[in-house]
């Protein structure tokens, strides 16, 4: 949980930074492909965790891409396969390379990192053997299958509607089934009423907002194609709204968000101090000390900024800025300074959890409300979903519930961080890894699909160069341990998110591209130091919090 | 020479109120601790007592929170390994620190390497430790790898490497717990032989017996403080247990219930016959739960081993280490594969292919390595519980049942008695009587018909110890068939209604009854009188 928090953060941080630097970040243009390629990556990403978690490790992911996006255009343009067959071929073909690389990995003992290496040089080449290096792709024809890759199914209203009405009936599951356990005395009876009572008050309040899209009237139209398969067409509902009305879900959760956030954040501290108040006290003086800065940086610097041309002269003092380098420097001050307001927040949220069972009950309400404030600063509401989004939830949810619901998943789990006691506990282990090869190459596949019939134009020699990297280091960023046997499906497509929006806004903010890679290796090794710092901090505070206790066992000892 | 405590009253190296603390624990408090010239100090406590954390300190792996430790009566600061070395006191782990893909001689110089011309001198690294190696008796070539030596012989290296620092304080951690009798004896003996060129040793060990005989001095700890200090006549062991424990114990645990039935036929047989397997066909009228005929385990592909254990009945399996009582275990339990025979259970035959197909036919196996076989350590008590029956209470096949999951563990921690703040602690922090505890509670859960225990009580404490002996009882009066190896002679002849004893990878004998004995389970155990 705090994992996520804190990868959550990054992600705040990143988009807040950007925002406050260049808000055509925070546009419909910009939000849609991000949110396209965020969930593109998010595919690859779900489907490396699987292998991570065993402890392996699946380095043929942009390889097995490549190939896909060659073979998908062949099948259809060159051999005249029809759209569905060609991708039911293509899928069991990276569903095969998954079960070889299980198979190699379980059966002869071949080390995985070995194994997927060996793969990303040989689809590759294969790939490019097959094409003869030729620039592949749909052209005009076939959009009902690009569809897949560029349709645009509903706003992201909608999706706030939907997800609001099941965040709400779930909320309703869970209230029942605490009920039922009502009579049980339980000393954090309150805590666990607050969290089971939030949870379907965020879901009315995020349906709510999606619904206010409509509160200004609307017109039915003839709707757009969401998907064609075997000559039918799935059609949108087709349903307009005035661009007034397209407005209205982010004004909506501007105002109820800030509204609520508020109230909810002193109430928040309140149970924090009133429990321990030790434990809060420097926190949040850092948070007010940052906020104000903030304030400060925003009202003098921002405007700065974006005065300031490449060319102007300015004179501070004896010496004389060129306006490049004074952007650089209020961009670093801005960037620390936002850093520091995010970090200080993050702290007080986890030393008020630790202070307080109800505070730590009512944090993701203080998240949503946050959350929902800031989108309603932004035009996302009234940006469409792409397609290939609502394909990544999809397989989230679905990724989710097989890891944590399904024994396989705990298998999974218990044989990453000790293969052999899992072994001894019954479980087929060589089976089992099998099993998380053939998912994380399917969802290579599936990702394969849809970046070629995204960008329409496969270049064989390099397409989706890299992307395994992209898809390990976006699961070690949500949270998946290298060491196997770790790992949430939520945080690695926050990971996925992070490091597309940090692609995005090295993009956006006119910084060379020529510094991607460094850029974003510095985050995720900044994200590692932290993970690491922290965790000796709790650690630190756990001895202090044990002393003169001594009814634990011995820890460590012996 | 003899002990040279008399002639030289001032320590070699002294501890004052020392510290220590661990997330969630004190894991040292006040210790005080001296330590002579040429002497040997026993250092003994239950599992958890601090010993091995206080050692890790002396040897700078750990560093201490507070207090002082005096080397020649000046205060020194040991704030990491190379420091311990430099001040002359080394350890020996449990687990043993040798680079087994390197050299013996490479091993001992490792780090140090003598040069010349830059480069690494083979010559003088082989002439020194031959040298090193002589005087701890021990004759191997020094271009021999580490990993083609036995375990004891590789312990033989380590204390040759720390003689080769010139170190004058040894700790030894728990030598002898994968020693031989001969090869622990061989080692007893270097330490007499140190304490006669004045090194100072440090020793480290749960067998109380080796203790009373090597020691000078013992001091005890327990919870992580002084419980009291030993010399000379004082050391036995009911005085070094009681202050251990903090209490007066009965010198070994004795079993209230005994409900077994041996196989008819069988208990008649003089002892030591070698024909275990006699008659089982007509003579007995109960199904033995557990029949195995003839099976070949493949680590020993020269023997047959045949036995049956019959439900309700505890069956020990006593042997040296490296008799194949572990390998036999693991054979049945699946994880390899025999080369012959037959196994019944219940009188049903069955293939055993995998651990899976063994819990499947009611079998449940305690290993001998919780830590890497028995559990996943980081993970919570409620998810190790569950491990093994998490597909049989699935919903639907694949479904977890975490109703079931929670009540199943919340059964266990009552049933066994495991100390545990939540359900949802992770296991790594328990102490190991808990940790093995856990391992039952997962095999409980199952609900198995057979119980197969390699060493279910090593490395853990007294008090755990009974626990698991009263357990046993328990699950025995059930009607479970317990099978279990154990090194310990005093658990083997109390807990066994009969006792197999293993040589080299054959059943040799077996005991029923009054006949289980110290004097007969050697004599078979060492093959003296087999046949």
């Amino acid at each position: 949980m705090n994992k996520i928090l804190g990868i959550f953060g990054l992600l705040i941080f990143v988009c807040l930074f950007t925002t406050v630097l260049n808000d055509s970040f925070v546009g419909q243009y910009n939000l849609y492909n991000t949110t396209r390629w965020s969930a593109l990556f998010g595919i690859l990403s779900i489907g490396v965790a699987f292998v991570i978690i065993t402890g392996g490790i699946d380095l043929s992911i942009g390889s097995v891409v490549g190939l896909v996006a060659c073979l998908l255009p062949m099948l259809v343009v060159g051999n005249g396969y029809s759209p569905t067959s060609a991708v039911i071929i293509v899928l069991l073909i990276s569903a095969a390379i998954g079960l070889l690389h299980g198979l190699l990995i379980t059966r002869l003992d071949l080390q995985p990192f070995v194994v997927t290496l060996c793969g990303l040089l040989f689809y590759r080449g294969f790939a490019r053997w097959l094409t003869d290096d030729d620039t592949l792709g749909f052209g005009q024809d076939h959009d009902g299958l690009r569809l897949l890759a560029i349709g645009k199914p509903c706003s992201w209203a909608t999706m706030l509607l939907g997800g609001g009405v099941c965040l709400f009936l779930y909320g309703l599951w869970k209230l029942r089934r605490l009920r039922s356990e009502a009579d049980s005395d339980d000393s954090h009876h309150d805590a666990k009423k607050i969290s089971a009572w939030s949870i379907p008050l965020i879901g009315v309040l995020l349906a709510v907002a999606g619904a206010s899209r409509f509160f200004l009237g609307w017109d039915s139209g003839p709707g757009t194609s969401l998907i064609e398969v075997g000559g039918y067409r799935i059609r949108s509902l087709g349903i307009e709204v005035s661009d007034a009305g397209a407005a209205m879900p982010s004004t909506v959760m501007k105002y109820v968000g800030t509204f609520l956030f508020v109230p909810t954040l002193v109430v928040f501290l309140r149970w924090a101090w009133q429990s321990d108040s030790r434990r809060i006290k420097k926190p949040s003086a850092l948070v007010l000390v940052s906020l104000v800065l903030l304030a400060l940086c925003v009202w003098q610097l921002v405007p700065l900024y974006r005065s300031a041309g490449g060319d102007d002269r300015w004179q501070v003092g004896a010496i004389i800025v060129s306006g490049e380098m004074l952007k650089n420097t209020l961009m670093m001050i801005v960037f620390v300074v936002v850093g520091g307001v995010i970090g200080s927040v993050g702290w007080l949220i986890s030393a008020a959890g630790t202070a307080s069972k109800k505070s730590k009950a009512l944090t993701p309400a203080l998240v949503a409300t946050g959350v929902m404030a800031l989108l309603g600063q932004t035009q996302l509401a009234a940006t469409m979903v792409p397609m290939p989004m609502l394909i990544m939830i999809a397989l989230a949810v679905v990724a989710a519930i097989f890891l944590n619901r399904t024994v396989y998943g705990r298998y999974l789990l218990a044989l990453g961080r000790n293969e052999e006691a899992a072994r001894y506990s019954g479980i087929n282990t060589k089976r089992m890894i099998v099993v998380a090869y053939v998912l994380c190459s399917l969802a290579a596949g599936l990702g394969g699909i849809l970046f070629a019939l995204d960008v329409n134009s496969v270049q064989p020699s390099g397409f989706g160069n890299f992307y395994e990297l992209y898809a390990i280091a976006a699961a070690v960023l949500g949270g998946c341990s290298l060491r196997g046997g770790e790992g949430n499906i939520l945080g690695v497509v926050i990971g996925a998110a992070v490091m597309r929006v940090l692609y995005n806004a090295i993009n956006i903010l006119g910084i060379s591209t020529k510094l991607e890679f460094a850029i974003i290796g510095m985050v995720i090794l900044a994200g590692a130091i932290v993970d690491v710092v922290v965790k000796r901090i709790v650690a630190k505070r756990a001895v202090l919090a044990a002393e003169g206790v001594d009814t634990e066992p011995p820890v460590g000892a012996d | 020479m003899s002990v040279t405590q008399g002639k030289n009253p001032r320590p070699l190296l002294e501890v004052r109120s020392l510290g220590k603390r661990f997330p969630g624990v004190r894991a040292l408090h006040n210790i005080n601790l001296t330590l002579m010239p040429g002497e040997v100090l026993a250092l003994v406590g239950e599992n958890g007592a601090g010993k091995s954390t206080l050692m890790k300190i002396l040897a700078g792996v750990q560093p201490p929170d507070e207090g002082q430790i005096l080397i020649d009566q000046t205060p020194v600061a040991i704030d990491s390994v190379a420091d311990a070395m430099r001040l002359g006191i080394t350890l020996i782990h449990q687990e043993l620190n040798l680079a087994d893909n390197l050299s013996v001689g490479a091993n001992i110089f490792l780090g140090r390497e003598p040069t010349r011309f830059g480069l690494i001198d083979r010559e003088k690294i082989v002439h020194e430790s031959r040298r090193h190696l002589a005087s701890v008796g021990l004759k191997v070539d020094p271009l021999t790898l580490v990993r083609e030596l036995t375990i004891g012989r590789q312990q033989m290296v380590e204390i040759a490497k720390a003689l080769s620092i010139d170190a004058r304080v040894l700790i030894m951690d728990e030598p002898t717990s994968s020693l031989s009798q001969r090869e622990a004896e061989a080692l007893f003996e270097v330490v007499h032989g140190l304490r006669e060129h004045g090194v100072s040793v440090i020793y480290i060990s749960h067998r109380l017996a080796e203790v009373e005989t090597l020691a000078d001095r013992v001091a005890v700890m327990r919870d992580g403080e002084n419980a009291g200090e030993l010399v000379g006549d004082q050391i036995n062991h009911d005085a070094m247990v009681s202050r251990m424990v903090g209490r007066d114990v009965s010198r070994f645990y004795e079993r209230t219930i005994r409900t077994g039935q041996t196989p008819q036929g069988t208990g008649q047989t003089p002892q030591g016959t070698g024909q275990v397997a006699e008659g089982t066909e007509q003579a007995t009228e109960a199904t033995p739960a557990l029949e195995v005929i003839d099976l070949v385990v493949p680590d020993h592909p020269k023997h047959k081993v045949s036995f049956e254990v019959m439900p309700g009945e505890i069956v020990g399996v006593a042997g040296l280490v490296g008799a194949g009582r572990t390998e036999m275990l693991r054979c049945l339990f699946g994880v390899t594969q025999p080369l012959g025979g037959t196994v019944r259970i219940n009188g049903r035959r069955v293939q055993l292919r995998s651990p899976k197909d063994a819990i499947a036919s009611g079998m449940g196996l305690v290993p001998e390595d919780r830590k890497e076989q028995g559990l996943v350590i980081d993970f919570s008590v409620r998810t190790n519980v569950s491990l093994a029956s998490l597909s049989d209470k699935a919903r639907g096949g694949c479904w977890i049942n975490f109703a079931a999951e929670s009540d199943d563990t919340t059964d266990s921690i009552d049933r066994l008695r495991i100390k545990t703040p939540t359900a949802d602690q992770v296991v790594r922090y328990l102490s190991g009587g808990n940790q093995q505890k856990v391992v039952l509670g997962k095999w409980l859960a199952m609900n198995p018909k057979i119980l197969l225990l390699d060493e279910p009580t090593r490395g853990i404490d007294i008090g755990a110890k009974e626990e698991i002996y009263r357990l046993m009882e328990t699950l025995a009066a059930q009607g479970l068939a317990i099978l279990f190896v154990s090194s310990e002679m005093e658990e083997v002849i109390a807990m066994s209604d009969r006792t197999l004893v293993m040589h080299e990878g054959e059943i040799t004998g077996q005991l029923v009854g009054d006949e289980i004995g110290e004097e007969q389970i050697m004599n078979l155990a060492t093959g003296v009188t087999s046949r």
